[in-house]
């Protein structure tokens, strides 16, 4: 059998308003439910707020608003993805992405069709698009987040 | 930096941040300062000493400046060329023992050049409270003027 037709990634995808995001399962370190959120004055419209998870600060952003929409509250059923630390980042930078509702896991092999590059959003966060189940799932621009989380 | 050895809880109407004893600070009360009367500008009240008046700034829970009459206590930090006090609604001093601090990051840009309001926050019971970096604080204050 050919070795790279049978490679599968776990991937989640994060539904998000009007769009799902999908991401390596790897990436992810727990999803959980929204407790309070601790508004952080005079942060980026995008940032909204910051939860106490296993005795740390977690940063919880709205994709959504990143890109140039409206940030949504959170609603019953939404959810937070924290993410480990990204790349070259400090061990205890973990941070949060707000979910409108609960992520799905997804076993993603080469059989998924790579998206129109024309059907996803214009924005510098979202890298490269796949089609899962006949459904859009943008997957984000990882380098594209360290820049505009951590600018120098 | 230099660990603190304590922690003073600001609260600023209904939010409490802390501020850590590693910055230098001290309490006045009500009466020994002078009111702004005047409903203009953004100065509360001001302390005097010998010939300079310190300012001092009520803040609402989103750190913009408010004004309110309800305030007994203000909160000087010391800075060059004068100190600069924020009103609080209330004040409580806590040992460093009391506070479980993590080290926080707000992502993205800085709203001021100096850096972050916040460079730590503290979580207890899976709430949390931000912890003011004083330096930016400092100029964040100055930086409201008159």
């Amino acid at each position: 059998m050919n070795r790279k037709a049978t490679e599968r990634v776990h991937a989640l995808e994060i539904p998000i308003n009007g769009l799902s995001l999908l991401v390596p399962t790897a990436g992810t370190a727990e999803v959980v439910n929204v407790p309070e959120l601790t508004p952080i004055p005079f942060s980026q419209e995008w940032l909204v707020g910051a939860i106490g998870w296993r005795m740390q600060a977690i940063p919880v952003v709205s994709f959504e608003s990143l890109m140039g929409g409206a940030a949504h509250s959170p609603a019953p059923g939404s959810k937070i993805v924290i993410f480990y630390p990204l790349t070259g980042r400090r061990e205890w930078e973990f941070f949060g992405i707000l979910s409108s509702a609960e992520p799905r896991p997804h076993a993603v092999d080469n059989s998924a069709l790579t998206a129109n590059p024309a059907d996803l959003p214009d924005t510098p966060y979202i890298a490269a698009g796949l089609k899962l189940e006949g459904r859009l799932m943008a997957i984000p621009n990882m380098d594209a987040l360290k820049a505009v989380f951590y600018p120098s | 930096m230099a660990e603190p050895n304590q922690y003073l809880r600001l609260e600023l109407e209904g939010v409490n941040y802390l501020l850590p004893s590693t910055a230098s600070f001290s309490i006045e009360n009500r009466e020994s300062m002078i009111v702004n009367e005047s409903p203009k500008g953004n100065i509360a009240a001001w302390r005097a000493v010998k010939s300079r008046r310190w300012p001092a700034y009520c803040l609402d829970g989103n750190l913009k400046v408010t004004r309110r009459d309800n305030w007994q206590r203000a909160v000087f930090l010391e800075a060059i060329p004068n100190a600069v006090g924020i009103i609080v609604n209330e004040i409580q001093l806590l040992p460093r023992a009391d506070v479980q601090v993590t080290p926080f990051y707000p992502l993205g840009a800085p709203p001021i050049q100096v850096g972050h309001l916040f460079s730590e926050a503290s979580v207890y019971d899976g709430r949390l409270t931000l912890v003011f970096e004083p330096r930016t604080l400092i100029v964040y204050l100055q930086s409201l003027g008159e």
